[in-house]
């Protein structure tokens, strides 16, 4: 089980993620929302250790992953917000590399990579550079790179961003089935309709504090709302919408 | 306004560069660059001028011949430093894909970027151009003896000719490398360049820098002139344009009235007057050599940039190599001979294609090997004439270990640039431990890519002057003493090479100074045993012996040492800033 207790993260004195604690169990997948600048992609970092912790502390299996970092990150698989590619190199030579830094078998690693590449729609380019990728072919090669591994635990920071429709769709059913197979999956995403078809529960972070955990269902009956939609629009949204936008297009169309 | 606002936006591209941290204070590099550069054209101006205000009695005759030499050093410099500082922003010289995706949604048209984009590149040209010249030109008048008085209108005659020879040369040193890229690309087009662009620019960067660390050697440049019988001089551009220079100014010093100068003089006097007046042809004739090649480059360079500039530049990517016998039959070698455990496979590939394709890291090396390589021409041509009889000259034997030695100081230099700052949590996140492991394949590329090719090239200039039997030898103290080296370099590094994201600082002063004395000593003193070694198998048995046993203990106690782990992150570094964190 993977396991945030009060999780806090300041810069410069300001507080990005303020008492955030949670769990995700084997089998599970959480969805993690929030509008952007809410502190997911923040906590997301503190989960895997590549960003220290202000307060609060990260369990896997109930140890400290400050304690061994290395190992915590063989079990780990991670797709970052942004993208952390070596763009010189193709995406076979970065997925090599990731590979033989994980130590596994130099056959087991050919073989994934020519099936992942393969499944994920790249063996095509899989000899081009990244630099030459779009952006969603990027996003596939960091979800192969999280997945090599064979890891116990997921943190997918927004891991449809830039993706096809087929893709997604991929995507979506691929959290689900590798939920089935064991795995922990924390899922962050602004796609409130995958959330919502992939997620057993769902945590709402707002302004750096967790404003609702609960399972989508129990979430719509508290909120006595028809759509996940207009949860998530009680729950985080201050102003309306289409008010925003037609100020937007004002401002848009102002010439004078 | 707008084609301001675009040349200034292009102007601080040239310090978006690789060797250029991204956090660094952009101005601050500027300043430093600047200065460093000012500083040391001061330093030489002082240094060529001093000697004149020594020498008051020294005639007309002698001084215009020594000045030959002077005009020869400054022209050569003004043009190697351009050459360099372009080759340097070799990709940043035209526009690039980049430039093109910002700015061509933009509603401006093509010819505005292309000429702004230009209008940046002659902006740094002439900035590089009078940091360089600017001292040099002011203390021309300086660089005469007091006792030759050739007025203010022969100062100013002489200055004005210094400024116009040593800025053409500048121009032209600039405009040759702009003009080969521009040249290279409309031949052979954006995927052909992109083949060849790497391995052009690292050649160029080691020609020109060992050229550059050549030139204060240079010496007698008339009589030098009259024995070659004009052929080198036509041949070195910096010649064509001193020919210009004597063309323009030379009588101002050889035209001075002729009084008796001291007795020990008249003699020295007397034939460098007929010397310097023998020449008066050949300037002439360099002087049209300067003028017409300083056309042909300018003409040349600018109609390749006009030719290239037609459609703003679009994204190439690296052709896709194919799967040849060839390849698959080095990979099986570099996989079941070379790094054979996943770690040592992954430091050996990675570091392999950091080396072959990362600007920064390429610079790093070739600049190394061109200080290696101006070491290598100082050895060997003090020694050349002794080599072919009597025992072997030392500096023969010191240029293996001063060219390895450079070579390997530049690539552990290179092994401490992040390949790709943005993507080094890349290895954070997949890091398993093993750093020994890592490092050992980094070591092996390392040795294949930057080491071999040195030992290879030098061990057959050896077997061409000392025969094949002792120049097998001395390959073999090479090999085995690049691994002791290769073993040393690493033995404190703790970072991860290609990852770390803190630049080292170097102090150029201290480093470099402190490493040359240390290079050239050590260098001398292994090829003195070298040398001693040749006497007796015994003996030679014994120095590889050590070496061996040497290169061993290295390794042992690094891999001791390196029980801590390795740091993925500069975590204990010195920040630029220190936060107090008082509001927390």
């Amino acid at each position: 089980m993977l396991e945030a207790r009060r999780l806090v993260k300041r810069f410069f004195g300001i507080t990005a993620v303020n008492d955030v604690s949670f769990a995700v169990r084997r089998g599970e997948v959480v969805g993690y929302l929030g509008p952007n600048g809410s502190g997911k992609s923040t906590t997301a970092r503190m989960l895997t250790g590549l960003l220290e912790t202000s307060s609060g502390e990260v369990s896997w299996d109930g140890a400290d992953i400050s304690h061994d970092p290395v190992a915590f990150h063989g079990r780990l698989g991670y797709v970052p917000e942004e993208l952390i590619l070596y763009t010189f190199l193709s995406a076979s030579e970065y997925l090599e590399l990731v590979g033989r830094l994980r130590q596994l078998p130099p056959r087991l690693l050919t073989r994934k990579i020519t099936a992942l590449l393969q499944l994920f729609g790249l063996l095509h380019a899989a000899n081009q550079d990244i630099a030459s990728f779009s952006k969603g072919m990027k996003q596939k090669v960091m979800i192969i790179a999280a997945l090599l591994h064979d890891p116990d635990v997921l943190v997918l920071d927004e891991p449809d961003a830039g993706l096809d429709v087929t893709a997604t769709l991929v995507l979506r059913h691929l959290i689900t089935a590798l939920a089935r197979r064991g795995k922990a999956v924390l899922y962050s995403s602004h796609v409130l309709e995958l959330v919502e078809k992939t997620c057993d529960r769902v945590i709402v972070i707002h302004r750096g504090k967790v404003v609702a955990d609960d399972t989508v269902g129990a979430l719509r009956d508290l909120r006595n709302s028809g759509s996940f939609e207009d949860v998530f629009a009680q729950l985080v949204l201050r102003d309306d919408p289409a008010r925003t936008a037609a100020d937007i297009a004002d401002v848009v169309v102002d010439r004078a | 306004m707008r084609d301001r606002l675009l040349v200034r936006v292009f102007l601080w591209r040239f310090l978006e560069h690789d060797l250029v941290s991204p956090d660094a204070d952009r101005r601050g590099v500027l300043s430093a660059v600047g200065g460093a550069l000012a500083a040391l054209s001061l330093f030489v101006a002082i240094l060529v001028a001093a000697p004149y205000q020594f020498s008051n009695d020294l005639p007309p005759g002698l001084t215009a011949l020594r000045a030959l030499d002077d005009r020869f050093l400054f022209t050569a410099s003004s043009m190697l430093v351009l050459a360099v500082a372009a080759v340097i922003q070799w990709d940043a010289l035209v526009l690039d894909p980049r430039d093109a995706a910002v700015l061509g949604p933009l509603p401006l048209t093509r010819g505005v970027i292309v000429r702004a984009k230009f209008t940046a590149t002659a902006l740094y040209a002439v900035a590089v151009l009078v940091m360089w010249n600017l001292f040099s030109t002011m203390l021309r008048f300086v660089a005469i003896p007091i006792g030759l008085h050739i007025g203010l209108a022969g100062s100013f005659k002489l200055t004005l000719a210094h400024a116009l020879i040593t800025g053409a040369a500048g121009l032209f040193g600039f405009l040759a490398v702009l003009g080969s890229r521009e040249g290279l690309f409309a031949i052979l087009g954006t995927v052909g360049f992109r083949k060849i662009s790497a391995v052009v620019q690292a050649a160029l960067i080691v020609g020109l820098t060992t050229s550059l660390l050549l030139l204060p050697g240079v010496s007698g440049v008339g009589e030098w002139w009259r024995a070659q019988e004009a052929v080198a001089a036509t041949a070195l551009p910096p010649s064509w344009f001193v020919g210009l220079h004597e063309t323009l100014a030379g009588a101002v010093i050889d035209g001075l009235p002729r009084l008796r100068p001291a007795r020990y003089l008249v003699r020295p006097e007397h034939e460098a007057t007929d010397l310097y007046r023998s020449l008066w042809p050949l300037y002439h004739r360099l002087a049209l050599i300067a003028i017409f090649a300083g056309g042909v480059v300018a003409i040349g360079t600018v109609a390749a940039c006009v030719w290239n500039s037609r459609r703003l530049p679009s994204a190439a990517s690296r052709p896709v190599p194919s799967d040849t016998a060839v390849r698959r039959g080095c990979r099986w070698i570099a996989m079941h001979l070379l790094a054979r455990t996943s770690l040592q496979q992954a430091g050996f590939f990675f570091t392999l294609q950091t080396l072959s394709r990362r600007v920064s890291h390429r610079v790093a090396i070739a600049w190394a090997s061109a200080l290696g390589l101006a070491l290598v021409v100082v050895a060997a041509s003090g020694s050349q004439s002794a080599a072919g009889s009597g025992p072997i000259p030392v500096a023969v034997l010191a240029v293996q270990p001063l060219l390895v030695g450079s070579v390997m100081h530049g690539f552990r230099r290179a092994t401490r640039l992040p390949s790709e700052l943005g993507a080094s949590p890349t290895f954070s996140l997949a890091w398993s431990g093993g750093g020994a492991d890592f490092i050992s394949g980094v070591k092996r590329a390392g040795w294949m890519v930057v080491v071999a090719p040195a030992l290879l090239g030098l061990a057959t200039w050896h077997t061409a002057i000392l025969g094949p039997r002792v120049a097998a030898l001395h390959f073999g103290v090479g090999l085995t003493m690049s691994a002791v080296l290769m073993e040393m370099t690493f033995m404190r590094c703790r970072a991860v090479p290609f990852v770390s994201a803190n630049v080292p600082a170097v102090d150029v002063k201290l480093r470099v100074g402190g490493f040359l004395v240390a290079l050239v000593s050590l260098s001398s003193v292994l090829a003195c045993i070298e040398r001693w070694s040749f006497g007796a198998v015994a003996r030679y048995l014994s120095l590889v012996a050590f070496l061996m046993v040497l290169g061993l203990a290295t390794a042992v106690f690094d891999r001791v040492y390196r029980s801590s782990p390795l740091r993925l992150e500069g975590e204990d570094e010195f920040l630029p800033t220190q936060r107090l964190n008082l509001a927390q």
